[in-house]
């Protein structure tokens, strides 16, 4: 398993080198100092694993995984941050405060591991996000890994887009049209212009006005498909 | 309540005459010995009641003097645990690297955690005291930050032994690392200096950077609410507070004046 060390203190990143020395399973294949450094590295490596430091100059690490699309696994490591803390209670993701202890780091690393088995792992290089790749998403204190299959109803709000997952619905920083190019296609379809459907929370179709649709998703939200958009998805559900 | 039950006791009692004389006695001594019973728990109850009542009012008074002596202590300012969890880090991947560079840091984590569990008990240090730790702390962020923290400390002997609030110099030096260097990927410089004018001490906490009134409201900033608070409580308007923006850097002015503190203590 690929992996890249995020964290602006050198002394810090040597130590966790040391510390993922007997870790057969981990090569660490690059470090970043920073959010845009790691950006880029993250984009030449494709790495399955980051090891992210939260407070960082410039760029904090939540902010480096939101400009990420497809985001790898990730375990967090921190000093001390009681926000950050906060945000992890809610979703129970993986951290570890410095200085890190061995047995937590193993115990972390062989989750991610498991996890890694457990999952096909995606095609990095194809470039589309499929059901099973995970956005990150923060919206105040709260921040959520998101599966993208789990994510039904995509809605356009300027430059932001509107995810419903679960019972949130946060904001992201991207155009509609950005991820209507970037998400699958046998997966997400583009109802109209201001949404984008997963086709997977279909729940019933109706005939709607001027030859378009109006489909029902599981969880209770209506969304009209625009005549020209439908014909191409009746091609799609007649496969 | 009590007058009621009387009542009906001495209705009931004349009912009874009426009717069968001794055993009307008998039940009217028995009524009127449990009225005495009762009427002596009633009492007994409401002096405790009072009493309790008193007892809780104390208490009462008592965690609100413990909360007002928490929010004084708050004022003094303590160590910040980021910085001693980063510095332990960095520690432990300096044992490897250099030793003999990880045993002085220790050295110096433990004189600034010494100095500050000292000064939880003082209002003043001299300010050599106080500049001492802050040079094992810069030491300590140097570590932390290598190439990218530059510092000089710089103190004119007159203003050694002047006595100075603790921890407020090092506050403002980790404010000044917080907002002048590490949010910077480049790093910055940090430069302290204390001369003497006209008797007092002038100490001039100056980091890269600049300041924006906007961007304080914006932020909690505690550390600069908390410096002001502290002078004023100490010192009146013989102190002063002030922040200026200089060619790139960010100047924090004190001037204290010499004598210790003016006002009555506000630690009982």
């Amino acid at each position: 398993m690929k992996a890249i060390i995020v964290d602006d203190e050198r002394l810090a990143r040597t130590e966790l080198q040391r510390l993922l020395a007997p870790f057969k399973d981990i090569q660490v294949v690059d470090e970043a100092v920073n959010a845009d450094d790691a950006i880029e590295k993250i984009s030449k490596h494709q790495p399955d694993l980051i090891f992210l430091d939260i407070q960082m100059p410039g760029k904090t690490g939540f902010d480096l995984l939101e400009e990420l699309d497809n985001v790898p696994y990730v375990i967090f490591t921190t000093a001390y941050d009681e926000y950050a803390l906060k945000a992890f209670e809610v979703n129970a993701l993986d951290y570890l405060l410095k200085p890190i202890e061995p047995a937590r780091l193993e115990s972390a690393v062989n989750r991610v591991l498991e996890k890694s088995k457990k999952e096909d792992t995606p095609e990095l290089k194809s470039g589309k996000l499929k059901a099973d790749d995970q956005v990150f998403v923060k919206d105040g204190e709260r921040c959520w890994f998101v599966k993208l299959e789990d994510v039904r109803l995509l809605e356009s709000e300027g430059n932001y887009v509107r995810l419903f997952f679960h019972d949130h619905k946060p904001l992201i920083l991207r155009t509609l049209n950005y991820l209507d190019e970037r998400l699958d296609p046998k997966t997400f379809f583009r109802a109209n212009r201001k949404h984008i459907i997963n086709l997977k929370w279909v729940e019933n179709i109706e005939p709607w006005l001027n030859g378009g649709l109006l489909v029902k998703l599981k969880g209770g939200q209506k969304v009209e498909i625009s005549r020209r958009q439908s014909i191409k998805f009746k091609d799609i559900l007649s496969l | 309540m009590i007058f009621s039950v009387t009542s009906v006791v001495v209705f009931t009692t004349r009912l009874l005459t009426a009717q069968d004389f001794s055993v009307g006695m008998i039940f009217a001594n028995m009524v009127n010995i449990s009225t005495v019973i009762l009427l002596w728990s009633a009492i007994y109850f409401f002096i405790h009641y009072f009493e309790n009542l008193k007892r809780s009012e104390i208490e009462r008074l008592v965690w609100e003097a413990a909360v007002k002596d928490f929010e004084l202590k708050t004022l003094k300012s303590q160590l910040n645990p980021h910085f001693m969890f980063n510095a332990m880090n960095s520690i432990r991947a300096l044992i490897e690297e250099n030793p003999e560079r990880a045993k002085t840091a220790l050295t110096q984590l433990s004189n600034i955690f010494r100095y500050s569990l000292r000064i939880e008990r003082t209002e003043t240090v001299p300010l050599e005291d106080e500049v001492k730790t802050v040079e094992d702390y810069l030491a300590l962020e140097k570590i932390r930050y290598e190439e990218r923290l530059n510092y000089n400390v710089e103190i004119d002997p007159a203003v050694k032994s002047i006595e100075i609030p603790p921890m407020m110099i090092q506050t403002l030096v980790e404010n000044g690392i917080k907002h002048g260097i590490s949010k910077y990927p480049k790093g910055g410089e940090l430069r302290l200096k204390a001369v003497s004018v006209n008797g007092h001490a002038e100490i001039v906490i100056s980091n890269t950077g600049s300041f924006s009134e906007e961007e304080m409201k914006n932020s909690k900033g505690f550390g600069l609410d908390n410096t002001k608070q502290r002078l004023n409580l100490l010192y009146g308007s013989k102190s002063e507070f002030n922040i200026v923006n200089d060619n790139g850097f960010v100047n924090v002015i004190l001037k204290i004046p010499p004598g210790g503190r003016q006002n009555e203590s506000y630690n009982s």
